[in-house]
């Protein structure tokens, strides 16, 4: 049907040392692959066209899930389906792990990994078509052209964010770390993503991600996953709400709601109350989302739909959080 | 490049580009086109083969990527002229009609029963949940993996 | 299972006998059309227009691409007439003046790589002169902007039934009420799994053969001896991964470019669309608006007179759309008694890809309209949906609007045998909850709705007297072939046919096979459409496996033939000459009208009714299917296995249809939603557990009482889940498709008391 265009070499280096002299040795002509499926399709409709794709998949110690210590490691080479089993991760990230399973379908769980979800390319409508379609259309400030077909005027891409682990692991205070030929950094995640549709995280040309870190929660600490889609599968998100907040004696503290699936970088909502459990704390919490995310026409559903949905998932993430989910 | 892997229990080596399709050196090179496309972009599960024994999207996986895996296709679930258990099973129900997605949905569900041999009605929905079918409503293939024989039954047949 | 009977006394008719193709399609050995390699073959791609309507100006290569392997065809290679010959010759094969829709055809390309020919393909520029197009289909006719004839309108029907309109206005006046109401609904994509796909490889002869995916051989010849300008051709059917209608007439164009290639390049043609392609180019469901008034009996709650409009678009070509307009009208009433109607319906034209045939042919739409409507009078009035149903369904005696008496009418049956099993709780071992993604922890409401469908079985009118429809049985050997050009396109003819003919002759069924879905070798036993297969061309081949019997025991000089059995007759032969008869669809006297639309409108029609339970979620809108109940007649059910496999995929069709299948049209007329994970159709989570009871009012016409079921499951799911969705919330939606968005702005609409539900007149 459409095939993978060979012009490129593949490289398969065993150590991150090695894939990182590839990359340094490469340029921006490089790229990186671990389980395929967001690059591969990208390629195929040429929104990149790498010289040298480098492949992750043969690298050794990426596929660890330490949770020992004060801060968990999670390996970027973990697949997403044994992410969303693992009964470790079931247990202390509950979160992240309904957020793994429900990317995708069996299939593409089984073959992307953690770091790939993280890394996701943002999706538009206008953007992930075939070369041809988005030739006809005039291309957009993505990829080739000079317009946002979703704004009309805008200079900015405004692409959204697809990833489901990405509002999770922010919420959960995690962290990922980058190694490039400068050594090694870590960055908190909403230090990771930026506002630009075009390429909305900082990781460098010459970097790899190679595992998250998660600080060990606290036993007061719940935690939520929210993911709206027509179906129950296969379907990447409409919208995608990720909440966590400390209850201790009936208290909340430290709730952070974070909304993605809108704009090219995950939204945390701003000023959340504190204080006492509530149906008035949730409200409010849910009127202050509402406000603050306004989706767009860059992803599949209806706006308007798509916003309501905001505090529905909120108050559907306080539910689950709280252990109150309602029979089906 | 030469690539080798196990391709239904025999060594096997295609020269190939890298990033060629896993479906598409099925397909062309090796001549197994019981592997199907529907949509060549992970959505749709016609292209459904075991990579170490999991279910994947063959559309989605460059070849270099399989490099001494083993590789199950459709062709492979029969053994010594005898159709797998779950063959027989959608030949017997009905869960095969137009059949372009039947090869995707076999495979997905000699999975599935490898490591669950009596799952549940919903357990198969959820296994079965990346391939996509337009003939039979599900309902015949739920009833074709729930009714597959286990292997003494299949001897007593 | 494989062990049903070989004689009269233990027929396999009737049993869930194995389908012939099965194991080639468990084990991946059945070969699709991609599947086939011809030696020496290029691959062909397509080049679009950009634009819903232009002027073309002309091709212009990307002189930076390498052309050097690759061929590049315009309307100037087409060798006889520009034209894909259907219903009217208004279609080309590759665009040559006026480019009517996005996505239609203007050039092709081949090259000795897919990947090449793709890459061609994206590097021819098509040059146009913009033109204003035309979207709206209500604004379409006699719009300045003209699209087809002199007012845009490609067909236009009208019946009236006993006193009309007349009939209308002396029910107001002894007291009945009127309600009137307006329904509407949206493309839908057959989406078959295989994309369509065809290879044209050139003959010895000068000819062509043609093989691929596709439901009707013979359109393709008939399509191709005018774009060739001779009948040097045969067509050779594939395994076929789905139709649906979709590859009713569709393939005929795909078939014309694969030829159109073939012979400018004397090199045998692959073509295979890819899913985006086949998304955006390809033909849908038509839409529809459609405006009931009805004149209701307040103390019966009988429906007395009817006034029926629709209005179809059609897209940019004319395709199939008279016929889809006049199954359409036909069906408009649904299985409902009306003494008086007047129906009015057009197919307009407007500048989108044109749309085709679709599994129920224009009865979907007119039923989820007719279904509507009665719900609308039950609430207007205070009736009882089901009791307001069983007011006014069929009974034996009736008359159509058609003026078609019917007899052995299922109707009550289907709707208390449904009500019966959609009681019984669900087997345990069925229960398979949706675990919900996002969904979980909603304000969840249940629901039950029904809908009630007659379907009318084969062509319509005198359809099937015009075709005479023929079939061959053959010897080959120790074994028995079937020549038709009915093809199996996963509905299970190359199962059905051979098992007819076994019980005939009194043989194992392995020994009986549908030969190949050649041109060269079957006669015209019509298209694989209209739920027609099974019944009608099934009728001539149970016929054509008596005439071999027969021509058996005429050639038989020894005493007793007259009794003696197929076996027997087979080995006294006197020669092993090849003996090959042929029977033909003998008409049944039907008495039809083409122009006034009066007389018996189909040989005979098939009765459903779905029981659908649903939970809506009054937070998201979203519609949960938790079972499918469905009682359909079937007249005979040939295999059952098979029979209800087939009711169950189009139920599945038409709960997509009711929710999830939305057609996105972007500002060109280019469907934006044109991937498998924006297009959405339902998964095996999303489906629900469905039972099925297969009801059999033999029909006398159909092999063994056999009735078409093809279409009849599709064509009220919608409207069951409207209902379910109003049962458990009290919202209405008189549209389709049902989208979380516009359940929950019919949720709020509800909460608004400035609505009049079925604003009397």
């Amino acid at each position: 049907m459409l095939r993978i265009a060979d012009t490129f070499v593949v490289e398969r280096p065993r150590t991150v040392a090695a894939a990182l002299a590839l990359l340094d040795a490469h340029g921006d002509k490089a790229r990186l692959v671990a389980g395929g499926t967001d690059i591969l399709v990208n390629i195929k409709h040429g929104l990149h066209a790498p010289e040298v794709l480098v492949d992750l998949k043969a690298i050794d110690g990426l596929r660890v899930v330490d949770l020992e210590g004060d801060v968990f490691e999670l390996g970027a080479l973990v697949a997403i389906h044994d992410l969303a089993r693992h009964p470790g991760v079931q247990a202390a990230l509950p979160s992240l792990a309904r957020a793994a399973g429900l990317i995708a379908g069996p299939q593409l769980r089984r073959m992307g990994t953690l770091g790939g979800n993280i890394c996701l390319d943002t999706r538009c409508v206008y953007i992930n078509q075939t070369h041809f379609w988005r030739d006809a259309l005039g291309y957009c400030i993505k990829k080739d052209g000079t317009v946002c077909h979703v704004t009309k005027v805008g200079k900015k891409c405004v692409a959204a964010a697809s990833n489901d682990t990405a509002p999770v692991l922010w919420t959960l205070g995690a962290s990922v770390r980058l190694a490039s030929p400068r050594g090694v950094r870590e960055l908190a995640l909403e230090d990771f993503y930026v506002n630009d549709g075009e390429k909305n995280t900082v990781l460098a040309p010459d970097e790899i991600l190679t595992h998250v870190r998660v600080p060990r929660p606290a036993p007061t600490r719940r935690m939520a996953y929210q993911k709206l889609r027509v179906r129950d599968s296969i379907d990447y998100p409409m919208l995608n709400l990720a909440l966590a907040f400390d209850l201790d004696g009936g208290v909340v503290s430290n709730l952070d709601v974070v909304v993605s699936a809108v704009a090219a970088r995950p939204r945390r909502v701003k000023r959340l109350p504190e204080g006492p459990l509530s149906a008035a704390l949730i409200d409010e919490a849910a009127a202050l989302a509402h406000k603050q995310v306004r989706p767009l026409t860059n992803i599949n559903g209806d706006v308007a739909w798509r916003r309501e949905m905001v505090p529905v998932l909120l108050r559907r993430a306080f539910a689950e959080a709280l252990g109150e989910e309602a029979a089906a | 490049m030469k690539i080798q892997f196990e391709l239904n229990g025999a060594p096997t080596a295609v020269e190939a580009t890298p990033m060629a399709r896993l479906l598409d050196v099925l397909r062309e090179d090796l001549r197994l086109t019981g592997t199907k496309e529907g949509c060549g972009e992970g959505e749709c599960g016609a292209c459904t083969v075991l990579i170490d024994g999991r279910a994947i999207n063959s559309c989605l996986v460059p070849v270099v990527q399989v490099r001494g895996a083993k590789v199950q296709t459709v062709e492979g679930l029969a053994r010594d002229g005898r159709l797998h258990p779950v063959q027989q099973a959608f030949v017997d129900h009905g869960g095969a009609q137009c059949g372009i997605c039947t090869p995707g949905f076999v495979v997905a569900a000699a999975e599935l029963l490898a490591r669950d041999p009596q799952p549940d009605a919903i357990t198969i929905r959820e296994a079965l949940a990346g391939n996509l079918c337009r003939c039979t409503g599900y309902q015949k293939i739920i009833d074709s993996v729930a009714r597959t024989l286990s292997g003494d039954e299949e001897a007593a047949r | 299972m494989a062990g049903a009977g070989t004689t009269p006394d233990d027929p396999y008719i009737g049993r869930g006998f194995v389908r012939a193709d099965g194991p080639a399609k468990v084990t991946g050995a059945a070969l699709y059309v991609d599947d086939v390699r011809p030696r020496g073959c290029l691959y062909g791609a397509t080049v679009r227009s950009p634009v819903a309507r232009g002027r073309l100006k002309g091709l212009r290569r990307d002189p930076d691409f390498d052309w050097t392997d690759v061929v590049i065809a315009t309307a100037a290679d087409v060798p006889g007439e520009n034209v894909i010959a259907l219903m009217t010759d208004d279609q080309p094969v590759l665009a040559h003046d006026e480019l009517r829709h996005v996505t239609e055809p203007v050039a092709l390309v081949a090259a000795p790589t897919r990947d090449r020919a793709l890459a061609a393909a994206r590097h021819v520029e098509v040059l146009y002169e913009a033109l204003e197009p035309l979207f709206d289909p209500l604004k379409a006719a006699d719009n300045p902007i003209r699209i087809f004839g002199d007012d845009n309108i490609f067909s236009r029907l009208e019946m009236v039934h006993g006193d009309g309109l007349d009939g209308m206005a002396q029910a107001e006046a002894a007291g009945a009420r009127l309600v009137r109401g307006s329904y509407a609904v949206g493309l839908q994509e057959q989406l078959y799994i295989e994309p369509q796909g065809m290879i044209a490889q050139p003959r010895e002869d000068g000819g062509l053969t043609i093989f691929g995916s596709m439901q009707c051989p013979y359109y393709i010849v008939k399509a191709l001896k005018r774009v060739l300008g001779h009948d040097r051709l045969n067509v050779v059917q594939a395994v076929t991964g789905g139709g649906f209608g979709g590859k009713e007439e569709y393939p005929s164009m795909v078939a014309a470019h694969a030829a159109v290639l073939a012979l400018k390049t004397g090199r045998p043609i692959k073509l295979i669309y890819r899913r985006d392609e086949d998304l955006q180019a390809t033909t849908k469901r038509h839409p529809a608006f459609m405006t009931y008034t009805t004149a209701v009996d307040p103390a019966s709650g009988r429906i007395l007179a009817a006034d029926v409009d629709l209005l179809f678009d059609g897209g940019a070509y004319n395709t199939l759309s008279p016929v889809v307009l006049s199954r359409a009208i036909l069906h408009a009433l649904g299985p409902y008694a009306v003494p008086h109607a007047r129906l009015n319906a057009r197919m307009v034209a407007t500048h989108t890809p044109p749309n085709g045939a679709f599994r129920g042919f224009g009865a979907p739409q007119v039923m989820f309209a007719a279904e509507r409507h009665l719900d609308r009078v039950a609430r207007a009035m205070g009736f009882d949906p089901v009791a307001l149903r069983r007011t006014n369904l069929y009974r034996d005696g009736d008359v159509t609007p058609s003026g078609q008496r019917l007899f052995d009418v299922a109707s009550l049956e289907v709707l208390d045998r449904a009500l019966a099993a959609a009681e019984a709780p669900l087997p345990p071992s069925m229960v398979a909850t949706r675990p919900g993604g996002g969904q979980a922890a909603g304000r969840r409401k249940a629901g039950r709705g029904l809908a009630i469908a007659w379907h009318g079985c084969g062509f319509t009118g005198n359809g099937e007297a015009a075709l005479a429809g023929e079939a061959d049985v053959s010897i080959d050997g120790h074994h028995v072939l079937i020549h038709t050009a009915s093809t199996d396109i996963g509905q299970g003819t190359d199962s059905i046919f051979p098992a007819i003919v076994a019980d005939v002759l009194g043989v194992d069924v392995q020994r009986v096979h549908n030969a190949p879905h050649d041109t060269a070798d079957v006669p015209d036993s019509g298209p694989t459409v209209a739920s027609r297969t099974a019944m009608v061309v099934g009728r001539v081949v149970e016929q054509a496996a008596h005439s071999l019997l027969d021509a058996l025991r005429a050639e038989a000089q020894w005493p007793g033939a007259e009794d003696a059995d197929f076996d027997t007759l087979l080995e006294r032969r006197p020669s092993d000459a090849p003996l090959r008869v042929r029977a033909r669809y003998e008409d049944a006297g039907a008495e039809w009208d083409p122009e006034t639309y009066r007389g018996d409108a189909y040989p005979t029609y098939g009765w459903s009714c779905v029981v659908v339970d649903v939970e809506v979620d009054t937070d998201t809108g979203e519609v949960l299917y938790r079972r499918l109940v469905q009682a359909t007649d079937v007249g005979k059910a040939l295999n059952p296995v098979l029979a209800a496999g087939q009711l169950e995929g189009g139920a599945l069709q038409g709960l997509g249809y009711a929710t999830s299948e939305a057609v996105v049209l972007d500002d060109r007329g280019a469907m934006r939603n044109n991937r498998l994970t924006n297009y959405i159709i339902p998964t095996a989570l999303d489906a629900p557990p469905m039972e099925t009871i297969l009801v059999e009012y033999p029909f006398a016409g159909g092999p063994f009482g056999a009735k078409g079921i093809g279409e009849i499951p599709h064509d009220v799911p919608a409207p069951a889940v409207a209902a379910a969705i109003e049962d458990a919330t009290g919202a209405v939606l008189d549209r389709l498709p049902m989208t979380p968005e516009a359940v929950l702005d019919a949720l709020e609409a509800r909460e608004t008391p400035a609505e009049t539900p079925g604003a009397a007149r």
